[in-house]
């Protein structure tokens, strides 16, 4: 067993690790400042400079291995000394901005030089006055640098996008964007969060608070389903920014998009609609009108529709409502995404959910990205995924629509024309050419295989049982995670407790309304922004029904089309849980307080309850407690311990599918795709321009509205159109 | 109106409210009386409490000063003195010697004021109206000399953990100077008004008595037990500062009563003058603030050009310096008598616990002895001569 | 007939009207007199030099909300300032304040009665206001009242013994109990000095009389009653403080005509004279208020019975002794 010793105590440590990683593990501090756990050591701070015996100058205790039998001494005078002086070197450029700078109070060189007892320089020397470099919502400080190569590293290992570089030499060493003038990467904001100093903050947050004022909660991403939690900070009841959780990554969506909640267009009274306009009630006058028009509905002719940003709660919470009417005519928003490919999928592994956690891909040593674009659909699987491939050499293959742009990594990546993706997957397992021979090996050599499968795949694929096939190729023993990109907040709640393919569909609720059967149709949450044939018929069908309730937050959209409009509170607002990629199930905590009168679902739900003579509890705990806890594979906890660390269990079997190949028809397909930065409308709400006196302030992204062939971008794959959505 | 020993007392209660010209501040006795004699004074206090102990627990270490100086007002640099050299105990921070000094000026000089006040309201309260305003007249010149060093005449909060705020300029020391030469006169001129003043002596000698015992028993510290003849003063018993470099007197009087105290205190003023004469003299040149990186701000002009200076005043204002855990007690020889600071720390940068341990409050206690069996004109005289101020009593 | 009633009607008037300005204007002479004393500067803003100041306080006063609180006795309680104030104006009817002196062809005699009892008669006036004290005390319906005017009763009763027993020594010497008279007995030598004790029993009652420090516990404002005028206000706490005045120029002027020699003196005219030695006692009241204590009011009870009264009696006595043998 190999042992080192540190300071005198003996401590046993493996091979790879570092004299930093084994001083970590036994609580013997040693200070640093651009080392970070979830990357590769850097070495550039030289802070952590411990004395090893033999060696004649201090070595940074980051990136010397630890060896066998090694003696280091990391606390003693000399040793202090000369990372005061390393500490120094650093502080002499540094601008005394600490008055000014965003980053005061969470400062790492601020709490190190106070840790360090520096009392005042020895070498006095002009600061630098460079001017700030503005990247879109990034900004760039590079007098604050510390040119620590955190974000450079942290953004090549972490998220796969490279976006940032080190140039010119000496004195003059900055940070820049890799490719061109300005940033054009995810913005997911990896960088800022780990940038040690304020030299990357976000231009959003940019002098607004100051870090100590702001009340912070950690509440679920509202806005995708495969990031880790957001820690947002509130100051007088508005958020100020988001940032992530510590050790994980958000998306661009939870850090600049959190203003949707105060968009005016936001509803705050419920709406009634008499003559073709919407008029102001309070709730007391719209449950009135309510109970008379809800009076004496009959279950065969109620339905409802429901949507993706509901917490488990209010399904639970409206689920039962439609029990007390009678009626089982639910249809949610997982019959209009991907609906063909989940049944097949549930007819091999026996469930909607994904197999394994989204963090097993960390751990794979083959990954299968087959026609999901990570960045517009899943960017937090993109991270693990990047994770796998720095971390564990893992081998990285795409099948898709087009290339990637992470494709340096990619050890093979497939363009599946015309849609053509079980054609891949034949040649993967029989043709004798070299790139196919490699992936075999690849597949031999591998002991966990993962896939991740997206929108790309199930809108173009004309057989959807064409990956799971190849799932079956790959091997039950072998496959290690088998997961389906989703951008949709809480679709995976929806899957969870049952409400896709149990009996009802959107083709028959499209018949019935076609038919006239539907004269109560209530539409919770629900947003039709999809693609296809259904959800054409269904935008027009739904006209048929006297009574339409919509609750939703806006008031376009499918919603437009209610007579009667109840505003809710949006997921910043309230508490619950979400259902995360791989199972996880995540707490939502509120953030702020409403801006208006709207009230939960689950207080609306209850409401409407009263209505059937009902009783549905209207708080969140109550329903978890009570509805949900050891059901349907929820854990068995009371709701105020939840904590986004628990896990919905499944117990998925593995069941051969039954599949042959068949040529796809030729003809241009076109799959719609996200736009940049944006999943949904409340994303699209999150742009929008404020004016006040001082400025005009727009937040969040533009929707970027593009299209791709093969003819345009020379990446795309053949037969192919690839069009964003407009929210 | 006096009933003799073989009538049934009748018992009647007198209150001497909260606003009342004699009481210093706002204190509020309970006063049964058996015809002009006094039976029973109970105190009543807390109408100044202003939470400053449970304020301690919300706020940094370096926050806490400016609530001391309101404790005992009349001298504030001494409350001041004795935070700070309780919390530099924690981390055992040694002061620079000009600091020491400029410490020791401050704190006898507010010595100065304090007993100033003392004699100025003990007179006035007893009849002698002149002898107040000569002794504001001198206690102005102190003032003075605070606003030129500190820039306030009274709550300077000038004595800062790890030393003094800044160095007092040239002025200050001229002023010191003359005023050192002068005082001992002025003193003469009091004591040539009041102690061998046959009314002065009719009101004050046998009036509250205290002997040793009674006063080691409730507590007393400071005047009130050198007057009982206990011979005993922080300042040369244990010293704190450099108190150990100068040489001063301990006045004590046997007597116990009123006369014995005052004697004692005009005594205390000669002494506290000698001791500042003396530190003016020897005042050693050198910094006024430690440097030790734990508890030093820096100094004003850095932190305007230096990184570190920034960092370090930032962090030690938004965030506090955090001792270690544990506890420690400081008292220092206040013009009251023993001022202590008790402070339990949690690692925190704010105090777990903070106790104050106030003179007034504890001599207050002994009040009630002093006045038995005296008249209700004496209890004016024994309020006086214990020389307690409400904002340390209440706090 | 009717010529000396309006000689005496005028006179009066002159003498009240000149008693009442000397008393507001005492009261500024003190506080610029103790104020030199006490290194501060006393009234200077209220007309020049503030010589303003007591007219601005008797606006003050008379523009006050006059309060009767609601136990008290109404009668008695309106009475008694007035018990206090007018026994003290009245004693002046008695005092001569100067020499006889023709004016006009006619001899101005420039007091306003000459008793043959004239002193027997201030004796017994000033006794009345006593009265004022009690009766105010009683009729505030407040016990820290009470105690201090019965404190106070009970001064002014001790002291007055020993004032009287003083004041007769230099009866024997003059022979008369006019005012008069006895002025005019001391042409030659002034009876302060044959009876320097007397004076000085006499200046010390004198104090205690009018409630001045160090014996004024009856009013001090620092000790636990605030005196047996706590509970007036406006005109009647006026009248109360002119009663005090007037009653310290009255014991003054009783001083000044049997102690100092009345209007006697060279080179100045006899009311210049009278003037400037009642001013020189008033001076002393003052001095001893900016420079003494208090005393408490069992040392001043015993001060006065088992001191003052003792050494008044013995100088009595030889006073007695020694005209009877000389005559």
């Amino acid at each position: 067993m190999a042992e080192i010793i540190l300071n005198g105590n003996t401590y046993s440590f493996e091979k790879g690790e570092s004299i930093l990683d084994v001083a970590n593990r036994n609580g013997v501090h040693i200070p640093t400042l651009c080392y970070l756990k979830e990357i590769t050591p850097i070495g550039a701070c030289r802070l952590c400079l411990v004395q090893v015996d033999g060696a004649k100058r201090l070595q940074a205790a980051c990136v010397t291995y630890a060896m066998d039998g090694m003696k280091v001494e990391t606390d003693n005078e000399y040793i202090w000394t000369h990372r005061k002086q390393m500490l120094d070197f650093i502080l002499i450029k540094h601008p005394l901005d600490c008055p000014v700078c965003d980053k005061a109070g969470e400062c790492m060189l601020q709490d190190t030089a106070y840790e360090f007892g520096m009392m005042s320089e020895k070498v006095s020397s002009e600061k630098p006055q460079d001017p700030k470099a503005y990247w879109n919502k990034i900004v760039y400080n590079s007098n604050l640098c510390v040119l620590c190569e955190r974000c450079i590293k942290s953004c090549h290992e972490m998220t796969g996008c490279s976006a940032l570089k080190m140039e010119d030499r000496g004195f003059y060493n900055h940070v820049t964007p890799a490719k061109g003038e300005t940033l054009n990467c995810d913005f997911c904001g990896t960088c800022i969060d780990r940038c040690p100093v304020g030299a990357l903050l976000d231009t959003q947050f940019h002098n607004q608070a100051r870090v100590w004022d702001l009340d912070e909660t950690t509440t679920a991403s509202p806005f995708s389903a495969s990031e880790g939690d957001v820690v947002y900070g509130v100051l007088d009841g508005k958020i100020e920014r988001g940032k992530s959780v510590e050790g994980f990554q958000i998306s661009s969506q939870s850090r600049f998009g959190f203003n949707y909640i105060e968009n005016p267009s936001r509803i705050k009274t419920p709406l009634v609609k008499s003559g073709g306009d919407f008029s102001p009630k309070t709730w007391e006058e719209v449950i009135s009108v309510l109970k008379d028009r809800l009076a004496g509905c009959k279950p065969e002719n109620t339905a409802m529709l429901m949507g993706s940003r509901l917490t488990n709660e209010a399904i639970a919470a409206y689920k039962a409502l439609m029990g007390a009417v009678g009626s089982k005519k639910i249809v949610t928003e997982a019959d209009f995404t991907k609906p063909a490919f989940m049944k097949k999928y549930k007819e091999k592994f026996g469930t909607f959910a994904n197999i394994r956690r989204a963090d097993d891909l960390k751990k794979a040593d083959l990954i299968f990205v087959v026609g999901a674009d990570l960045r517009h659909e899943a960017v937090g699987l993109k991270w693990r995924m990047m994770n796998a491939v720095i971390h564990n050499d893992c081998k990285l293959i795409t099948v898709g629509l087009k290339r990637y742009e992470y494709d340096v990594f990619t050890n093979k990546s497939f363009l599946a024309d015309g849609g053509d993706f079980g054609g891949i997957f034949e040649k993967i397992k029989t043709d004798n050419a070299e790139t196919f021979a490699d992936v075999r090996e690849y597949i031999k050599d591998a002991k966990k295989i993962a896939f991740i499968v997206g929108n790309e795949y199930t809108s173009s694929c004309p057989q959807p049982e064409a990956v799971l096939s190849f799932a079956d190729f790959v091997g039950k023993d072998k496959m290690s995670a088998f997961l389906v990109a989703n951008d949709k907040t809480n679709i995976y709640g929806l899957y969870a407790q049952e409400l896709f393919a149990n009996g009802y569909s959107a083709d028959e609720l499209i018949k019935d309304l076609e038919a006239k059967n539907i004269k109560n149709l209530f539409l919770v949450g629900f947003n039709n922004t999809y693609t296809g044939e259904t959800a054409e018929r269904l935008n027009n069908a739904l006209r048929t029904a006297e009574t339409v309730v919509a609750v939703d937050l806006f008031n376009d959209g499918t919603s437009a089309k209610a007579n009667i409009f109840l505003p809710a509170k949006a997921a910043l607002e309230v508490d619950g849980s979400f259902v995360k990629i791989g199972g996880r199930l995540a707490r939502v905590r509120k953030v702020v307080d409403t801006p208006g009168e709207q009230k939960s679902d689950t207080e609306i739900a209850s409401m409407l309850a009263k209505i059937f003579k009902a009783e549905i509890p209207p708080c969140p705990e109550e329903i978890y407690n009570t509805m949900l806890a050891g059901k349907s594979g929820y854990p068995e906890v009371k709701f105020n311990i939840l904590d986004s660390c628990l896990v919905i269990k499944t117990e998925p079997s593995f069941n051969e599918t039954v599949y042959k190949y068949e040529q796809p028809k030729s003809g241009e397909k076109t799959v719609f795709v996200n736009p940049r930065h944006h999943s949904g409308t409340i994303t699209a709400k999150a742009n929008f321009t404020f004016r006040d006196e001082f400025a005009v302030q727009k937040f969040h992204f533009q929707q970027a509205e593009e299209t791709i062939t093969a003819d345009t971008c020379e990446s795309a794959a053949k037969g192919i159109k690839l069009v964003t959505k407009k929210f | 109106m006096q009933n003799m020993n073989n009538n049934v007392a009748e018992i009647v209660t007198v209150n001497m409210g909260p606003q009342h010209p004699s009481t210093h501040g706002v204190l509020r006795l309970v006063v049964d009386l058996d015809g002009e004699t006094i039976v029973n004074v109970t105190p009543d206090v807390g109408y100044l409490h202003r939470g400053t102990e449970k304020l301690a627990e919300n706020r940094t270490y370096h926050q806490f000063i400016p609530l001391t100086d309101r404790l005992d007002y009349l001298s504030p640099l001494s409350n001041n003195l004795a935070y700070c050299l309780a919390v530099e105990k924690f981390f055992g921070v040694k002061i620079p010697e000009r600091a020491d000094y400029m410490r020791v000026i401050y704190a006898e000089l507010a010595r100065v004021a304090s007993h100033l006040v003392w004699i100025a309201t003990h007179a006035l309260d007893i009849g002698a109206m002149t002898v107040f305003l000569y002794a504001f007249r001198e206690r102005e010149r102190v003032l003075d000399m605070f606003e030129c060093a500190t820039g306030q005449r009274m709550t300077s909060s000038w004595i800062r953990i790890g030393g003094v705020r800044a160095d007092a300029p040239e002025e200050f020391f001229k002023l010191a100077k003359d005023f050192v030469d002068e005082f001992d006169g002025f003193v003469d001129l009091y004591e040539n008004l009041l102690t061998n003043n046959r009314i002065w002596k009719m009101r004050t000698i046998g009036i509250g008595m205290l002997n040793a015992d009674d006063a080691q028993d409730y507590g007393t510290s400071g005047p009130l037990m050198r007057g009982a003849g206990i011979d005993f003063d922080l300042r040369r018993d244990e010293p704190y500062c450099c108190y150990d470099k100068f040489q001063f007197e301990i006045p004590t009087q046997p007597e116990g009563d009123t006369y014995a105290r005052y004697k004692v205190r005009m005594k205390e003023l000669r002494e506290a003058n000698k001791i500042v004469a003396q530190a003016l003299e020897n005042l050693p040149e050198g910094p006024i603030m430690t440097d030790d990186p734990r508890v030093a701000m820096p100094a004003h002009e850095d932190v305007y050009e230096r990184m570190e200076s920034l960092i370090r005043r930032f962090y030690l204002i938004s965030k506090g310096f955090r001792p270690p855990k544990g506890e420690t007690y400081q008292g220092i020889e206040a013009p009251k008598g023993e001022l202590g600071f008790y402070i339990v720390s949690e690692g925190e940068e704010r105090p777990y616990r903070l106790k104050i341990r106030a003179p007034s409050y504890v001599n207050l206690g002994v009040l009630n002895h002093m006045a038995q069996g005296h008249m209700l004109a004496d209890l004016v005289a024994i309020i006086g001569t214990n020389d307690v101020v409400l904002g340390e009593i209440d706090r | 007939m009717l010529l000396p009633i309006v000689f005496t009607i005028i006179k009066i008037l002159i003498i009240v009207t000149v008693i009442l300005l000397a008393v507001a204007y005492m009261t500024y002479a003190e506080r610029k007199v103790i104020g030199a004393m006490q290194v501060r500067l006393g009234p200077t803003h209220t007309g020049p030099y503030g010589l303003l100041q007591p007219i601005a306080d008797a606006v003050k006063l008379i523009a006050k909300e006059d309060l009767t609180p609601d136990m008290v006795d109404r009668p008695v309680f309106i009475i008694a300032p007035l018990l206090t104030m007018v026994p003290a104006l009245a004693g002046f009817a008695v005092i001569p304040f100067a020499d006889n002196f023709t004016m006009f062809g006619m001899e101005i005699k420039p007091y306003i009665t000459d008793l043959n009892i004239g002193l027997l008669y201030v004796l017994a006036i000033s006794s009345v206001g006593t009265y004022g004290v009690i009766m105010s005390g009683w009729a505030s319906n407040s016990k820290y009242a009470l105690l201090g005017s019965l404190r106070s009763s009970a001064q002014v009763l001790s002291y007055e013994t020993a004032m009287g027993l003083s004041l007769v020594a230099p009866v024997l010497l003059a022979g008369s109990l006019s005012l008069r008279e006895i002025t005019l007995a001391q042409a030659g030598m002034w009876f302060v000095v044959p009876q320097i004790v007397a004076f000085v029993v006499y200046v010390i009652a004198a104090v205690a009389e009018t409630n001045r420090a160090p014996f004024d516990l009856a009013e001090a404002e620092t000790e636990i009653v605030a005196g047996f005028h706590v509970e007036y206000s406006s005109m009647k706490f006026a009248l109360f403080f002119l009663g005090e005045y007037a009653n310290m120029y009255l014991v003054s002027t009783i001083a000044t005509v049997m102690f100092l020699g009345g209007w006697n003196g060279p080179l100045l005219p006899p009311l210049v004279w009278f003037v400037i030695k009642v001013l020189f006692i008033m001076f002393i009241f003052l001095w001893l208020r900016a420079t003494l204590p208090r005393l408490r009011f069992d040392q001043l009870m015993s001060l006065g019975w088992k001191v003052l009264i003792p050494i008044a009696l013995a100088n009595l006595m030889i006073t007695a002794i020694v005209v009877h043998i000389v005559r």
